[in-house]
């Protein structure tokens, strides 16, 4: 199995130096370099790979500003130099990251990591996707910061996803970040046979539901795995009984 | 770094305002107590008498917790302590002046008018002398309790601000090493290893004069702007070496100026923060130039370079913010230093006169 990998660091050095470091691993396919944030936007788009080695601090926008713009996100190991930020908002999550120099064993491990989640990551490329009709699977990588917490979630995670002034707030495990996007946006990248529009502010994954009972005047009221209820509107609830039915 | 609280110190046991009172009550009964004690001892018991002991404790409850009311007014306790001993003897007599001339006031009313033939002067200062023993035993304790306190929070106040200092020195020399440029110097040692080994051990070498050199400067107050110089130049190959293409810097220094004497590291903070601010945060990279002339008997050094003076970040960083300080210092406010966005250009310019020491 190949891993189709981009790197991105805005010292040549840098990456000539993660080149060499990846070269004894074979299945490591290096696609190409970036070296800036909005390059590197471009080539994900363009290749989709399966790995990116990011370097968080680049002049423009850094690494995880770039990430945030994406729509879907690749396996990312993050590399810095020094980052006292950075690695706090590592400590929530289960993130990998390496610091520069970077150690070979380090490294090793990894990629065992991403090898790891890989063997639920082959996926066709969609090299013609552009950001506008490009759809999420459910299994696609969605990174979300919310102030210093970041999140690498997985789409079919995500049980619930409820719009709050402009953004939208996403429920899943124990945690609930706000994602700078809007709710409407959102929707049309969602794959419609995971994700329900139930009102006007919350969309549900079909598969978190746990209960549902008839509630006033025709609305539908839902009960999710976590406890949460939510309520179909009159306008949804017929959609949804034929969605359910099916 | 530990907070400075006063207040959790004295919430020990009792609280500062219950101690206080606690020793009031306890203080005057046993005045009282002690008196009536006496007074059977010696044979001149009389209810009369008794009663005048009984109300003298209130009424010296009340007068001393004026005098404590004015202490905290006129915050006498925080005075040097020759003042505030001159004040409590002249309090003691006052207070048992006071003291004296109401229990002569409530044996009126209790006994009638006294007798005038008996009220002479030695009376009247005998009596007071009697009362302002224990008076003087009140302000003597409180004075002392004042005292103690005081002492016990200039220690606290100058164990936090010992430790203040040393914080402030710890991120001192943090700044100072800079970890960022440090370690991604050694990543790109790292690449040229193995792409340009005799480069990697140029880099080696420019890298272990640096850090030698901003390990050991603070021995010397002013260093020959040569040598200065010459680590600046460490410096920008250094960085020449990491961002490549990105970076192009020029030294233009009149010779007349080498041997003018400049505090150390002031040039290579100027440099690092062009770099930092100029070129690290610019996808295209830029330039950085430094200059240095003689002019009315003044060194003027210049590093300019491409970017712009970000509006968000109000702070210049401790680095500026340490020129300045250790300038002014040195230099008793003669020295210069001045921070200049030209928005045509798209430069900025740092510019340093410094005088003769």
């Amino acid at each position: 199995m190949t891993i189709r990998t981009l790197l991105i660091d805005d010292e040549d050095l840098a990456r000539l130096e993660m080149r060499h470091l990846l070269s004894a691993f074979p299945e490591i396919h290096i696609l190409d370099e970036a070296s800036d944030a909005s390059d590197a936007l471009d080539k994900i788009r363009r290749y989709r790979p399966d790995l990116i080695f990011l370097d968080i601090n680049m002049p423009g926008k850094n690494g995880f500003e770039m990430l945030t713009e994406l729509e879907e996100s690749p396996h990312v190991v993050f590399v810095t130099a020094y980052d006292e930020f950075a690695v706090r908002a590592f400590e929530t999550n289960a993130l990998d990251y390496l610091l520069k120099p970077v150690r070979p064993e380090r490294l090793e491990k990894a990629i065992a990591t991403v090898r790891e989640a890989g063997r639920e990551l082959a996926t066709p490329v969609s090299t013609s996707a552009s950001a506008q009709n490009y759809m999420l699977r459910r299994d696609s990588l969605v990174f979300i910061k919310d102030g210093e917490k970041c999140f690498f979630v997985r789409l079919s995670d995500i049980f619930l996803f409820e719009s709050e002034d402009n953004y939208v707030r996403v429920y899943f495990g124990t945690e609930k970040p706000l994602h700078r996007k809007s709710l409407n946006m959102l929707i049309e990248k969602l794959p419609p046979e995971l994700f329900f529009r139930a009102n006007r502010q919350q969309i549900i994954n079909l598969e978190n539901i746990k209960n549902i009972e008839p509630f006033f005047n025709g609305t539908l009221r839902l009960t999710l795995h976590n406890g949460m209820r939510v309520e179909i509107s009159v306008r949804r609830a017929g959609e949804f009984k034929e969605r359910l039915s099916l | 770094m530990f907070q400075f609280s006063p207040k959790k110190e004295m919430q020990m046991f009792f609280s500062k305002r219950q101690a206080y009172w606690v020793s009031q009550v306890f203080g005057w009964s046993t005045f009282v107590v002690y008196e009536i004690v006496n007074l059977l001892g010696l044979g001149f018991f009389s209810w009369n008498n008794a009663v005048l002991m009984l109300l003298a404790a209130p009424l010296g409850v009340a007068i001393t917790h004026i005098y404590r009311a004015i202490l905290v007014r006129w915050r006498v306790l925080e005075m040097p302590f020759t003042q505030m001993a001159v004040l409590a003897l002249v309090a003691v007599f006052g207070l048992s002046t006071v003291l004296f001339a109401g229990l002569i006031l409530v044996s009126w009313a209790l006994e009638g008018a006294p007798n005038w033939a008996e009220v002479n002067a030695n009376y009247v200062f005998m009596s007071i002398l009697n009362w302002s023993r224990y008076i003087f035993v009140w302000v003597l304790i409180y004075h002392l309790f004042g005292l103690m306190e005081r002492i016990n929070r200039t220690q606290f106040e100058r164990l936090a601000s010992e430790n203040q200092l040393k914080n402030i020195e710890l991120q001192n020399l943090k700044a100072q090493l800079n970890p960022h440029f440090l370690f991604n110097a050694l990543n790109s040692v790292k690449a040229l290893t193995h792409s340009d080994p005799k480069r990697a051990g140029d880099a080696v070498m420019l890298l272990s004069d640096l850090l030698r050199y901003s390990l050991n400067y603070e021995k010397q107050t002013l260093v020959p702007l040569t040598d200065e110089l010459a680590v600046t130049r460490d410096y920008l190959a250094l960085e020449k070496i990491r961002f490549n293409s990105r970076l192009e810097y020029a030294l233009d220094i009149d010779p007349a100026a080498e041997k003018w004497p400049i505090p150390p590291i002031l040039l290579v903070t100027l440099a690092e923060n062009a770099i930092k601010h100029g070129i690290a945060q610019s996808v295209q990279g830029g330039f950085v130039r430094i200059s240095a002339r003689l002019e009315n008997d003044k060194l003027w050094l210049t590093v300019c370079n491409t970017g712009n003076l970000l509006p968000k970040s109000g702070h210049q960083g401790i680095g500026l913010d340490n020129i300045r300080r250790r300038l002014d210092m040195l230099f008793a406010g003669k020295a210069v230093f001045d921070l200049k966005n030209d928005l045509e250009q798209n430069t900025v310019t740092a510019a340093v006169q410094i005088p003769a020491f």
